[in-house]
């Protein structure tokens, strides 16, 4: 069979011109929208900075007036999630008064709300996104919701959901990580024997020795280096 | 009978017909390949955004990491070099550096910076390399975690076999002294290994971008700009291609046969019973990792080997043409020896994915891909000599390669736009689509002569040695050329 060759030529130099074209747009589009969201979200931090500055450092009139503004703010999706990534970053650099403050405020702003969205969404790193917000932020009432992924099928929902569990009710986390299948990557055991001993939990004996019998031979491990490095603390 | 194959009519569609299809398939290739490269990256990205890495560089369980350095007459930069490393943020590393037999004061530097005293430090293991002179270690607390060896000249291999026997690390991560790692490249490189439960990851390569130009301080990459001479803008494009859409997409599909020797994460128990670095070749980090890749499916153990699309690590390219060749001729015989060494995988479903797709794309795409151009562009000459040219075909078959060239490089660019955005404004992305656009012109051709050259070294000249590639550091104006 012959294949005319220039005619199929013709086709690809005419299909790739185009591509092109659509990438070259694309490309300058794309440009121009990251540089004025960059934009967007720089001005937006510094006004929520200087916000929850006075509504953390001040009480009464001044601590109102700033949350007056930043609730007025929370109009867009965009604003609330900025909102959330400035209250995570808070909480990692702050404790005490400080991280109890920001966790009120992203009640009284119902960003949990949006958190949880997050949770049920349908793509999965949604769902992971969702649950660090809610673990970071040690959102209690979302603990049955991230509970039911501990044995998720995809891998990332899965990691996430134990360690988030164990962030937000250590001693309930660790009797329902008890029961899990399969295996525990050592990304997950260390970041749970971390949180474990950055708030250190008080298992009784009863409580440990049950980790220790559980079938999942990871949860023993857990529970061991609990006894050794968490536990006797 | 063969009077009549041979006429020239023949011939002439016998070639064009070959390289009209050899153009389509490789054009074919590179299409899947961004579109497994985007999947790859995304996925990288959506889960990125959820990763706490705070845990992992304070914990005491994070599992140790040595960094491993050769330096051979590295004396202008080696103690700003190893200041650098000490300040990656990872809990339980060691960073080994390997004095291979340095005609320079560069040891000497090393001894006076750090406080430095002969050690007596026990091998264990057992591969191959050059003399150890002496083991040094510091008597200041704060670079506890330093260790240099001095040994007699080996090259870069048996400098890297060296520092593997002398550490108890369980990962090793090889990299050039002289390129600039991220304060996180660590943290970032050893996530796959810890994040992985069904299958063992052996190893992780950190994705390389361009120095020249950038400012840099105590270091560490302050603003990161386009390099200003042609050369090196020429290498950026095509590094953000080559790792990008090449190794990610090779990632992606579990295909991947080379990991920088800039910046590579081993593991150390896989790499040793692998035999460590083959100091013959001159292509050891590609050679390395076939190997421990042969290795796993010979063990039938489930594996993988995968990149980190971040930009983790930093390196200075050649400005000049003669040193770029020297690399580049270099890197092609690398090639040849890794494919002749492991010519047993070739279309062998025994290796799976490794034998029936990235060795025989490694063979027809990377070492046969520039002889092919070069023979094209000789019978094209020929046919002009002779006046039998059919022009139409001719433009139309070139057309579609500089077109699909430049397709291909923007749709890395739009990438780049849209997940890591390191050329900030206007200026650097017109730059860098114009920079595309001249490529194909000017730099490839540089490249495939290069290789017709490397393939000439090995083949005719049997060439093996390293050739020399001088740098001039990260503050000075231009490279130079040693002999």
């Amino acid at each position: 069979m012959v294949v005319n060759t220039d005619s199929i030529l013709l086709l690809i130099v005419g299909l790739t011109l185009g591509s092109a074209l659509v990438v070259f747009l694309l490309i300058v589009s794309i440009k121009f929208y990251f540089i004025e969201r960059d934009k967007h979200i720089k001005q937006l931090t510094n006004v929520l900075e200087d916000c929850l500055v006075d509504f953390l450092l001040h009480e009464n009139e001044i601590a109102d007036r700033a949350f007056a503004r930043i609730q007025k703010l929370m109009k867009s999706k965009t604003n609330q999630n900025i909102t959330i990534e400035l209250l995570l970053n808070l909480n990692h650099n702050f404790s005490g008064v400080y991280a109890e403050k920001a966790y009120d405020l992203y009640e009284a702003l119902a960003l949990q709300e949006v958190s949880m969205a997050k949770l049920k969404s349908r793509k999965w790193h949604q769902k992971i996104r969702g649950m660090y917000e809610l673990s970071t932020l040690e959102y209690e009432e979302a603990f049955d919701a991230i509970a039911a992924y501990i044995n998720h099928p995809n891998d990332d929902v899965k990691r996430n959901a134990r360690v988030s569990l164990v962030k937000i009710k250590r001693k309930e986390a660790l009797i329902a990580l008890k029961d899990l299948e399969g295996s525990m990557s050592l990304w997950t055991f260390i970041n749970i024997i971390a949180t474990l001993k950055r708030n250190p939990v008080k298992l009784s004996e009863l409580e440990l020795s049950s980790l220790k019998e559980a079938k999942n031979t990871y949860i023993k491990e857990l529970a061991n280096e609990l006894e050794t490095t968490v536990y006797v603390q | 009978m063969f009077n009549n194959i041979f006429t020239y009519e023949n011939i002439s569609s016998f070639f064009e017909y070959f390289i009209f299809w050899y153009a389509l398939t490789i054009m074919s290739f590179y299409f899947i390949l961004a579109i497994f490269s985007i999947l790859a990256i995304s996925n990288h990205l959506k889960r990125g955004k959820s990763v706490n890495f705070e845990h992992i560089l304070r914990s005491s369980l994070a599992p140790k990491i040595a960094v491993i350095a050769p330096a051979f007459n590295e004396s202008a930069t080696i103690v700003e070099n190893i200041r650098s490393l000490l300040s990656l943020k990872y809990n339980n590393y060691d960073i080994i550096i390997v004095n291979d037999g340095s005609k320079d004061d560069c040891l000497e530097k090393m001894i006076a910076a750090y406080d430095l005293v002969e050690s007596k430090v026990k091998a264990k293991s057992k591969l191959k390399h050059a003399p150890i002179r002496a083991i040094y270690k510091s008597t200041n607390k704060a670079f506890h975690n330093l260790v240099v060896i001095d040994k007699e000249n080996g090259g870069k291999a048996d400098s890297l076999n060296a520092g593997i026997n002398y550490t108890n690390a369980k990962y090793v991560a090889n990299i050039d002294v002289d390129c600039i790692i991220e304060d996180d490249a660590l943290l970032r490189m050893i996530e796959p290994f810890l994040q992985s439960i069904d299958k063992k990851v052996i190893a992780a390569g950190g994705v390389v971008r361009i120095a020249n130009n950038c400012e840099i301080s105590n270091g560490r990459i302050l603003n990161v700009r386009l390099p200003k001479t042609l050369l090196p803008l020429y290498q950026t494009l095509e590094y953000l291609r080559a790792f990008l859409l090449g190794r990610m997409a090779w990632s992606r599909l579990n295909g991947l046969l080379i990991i920088s020797g800039a910046f590579g994460l081993f593991d150390k128990k896989i790499l040793i019973e692998a035999g460590g670095y083959n100091p013959k070749t001159v292509g050891e980090d590609m050679e390395l990792v076939v190997r421990m890749r042969k290795l796993m499916h010979q063990k039938k153990e489930k594996y993988s080997v995968t990149y980190v699309p971040d930009p983790l690590c930093w390196t200075e390219v050649p400005a000049s043409a003669k040193v770029l060749d020297r690399q580049r001729n270099r890197w092609t015989r690398g090639t040849i020896e890794t494919l002749r060494m492991h010519k047993d995988m070739f279309m062998n479903p025994k290796y799976g994915i490794l034998g029936m797709l990235s060795y025989p794309f490694w063979l027809f795409y990377e070492w046969l891909a520039p002889i092919i151009e070069f023979l094209g562009l000789v019978y094209f000459l020929v046919l002009v000599c002779l006046g039998w040219v059919n022009w139409p075909h001719f433009l139309l078959l070139l057309g579609m390669v500089y077109s699909f060239a430049v397709l291909l490089s923007w749709f890395t660019i739009l990438i780049e736009e849209i997940t890591y955005r390191e050329y900030k404004g206007y200026k650097s992305l017109f730059t860098l689509l114009g920079v595309a656009i001249l490529e194909p012109l000017f730099f490839h051709p540089i490249g495939v002569w290069a290789a017709v050259k490397g393939n000439w070294d090995k083949f005719v000249r049997k060439k093996s040695a390293w050739g020399t590639q001088t740098r001039v550091g990260f503050n000075a104006p231009i490279s130079k050329d040693k002999p």
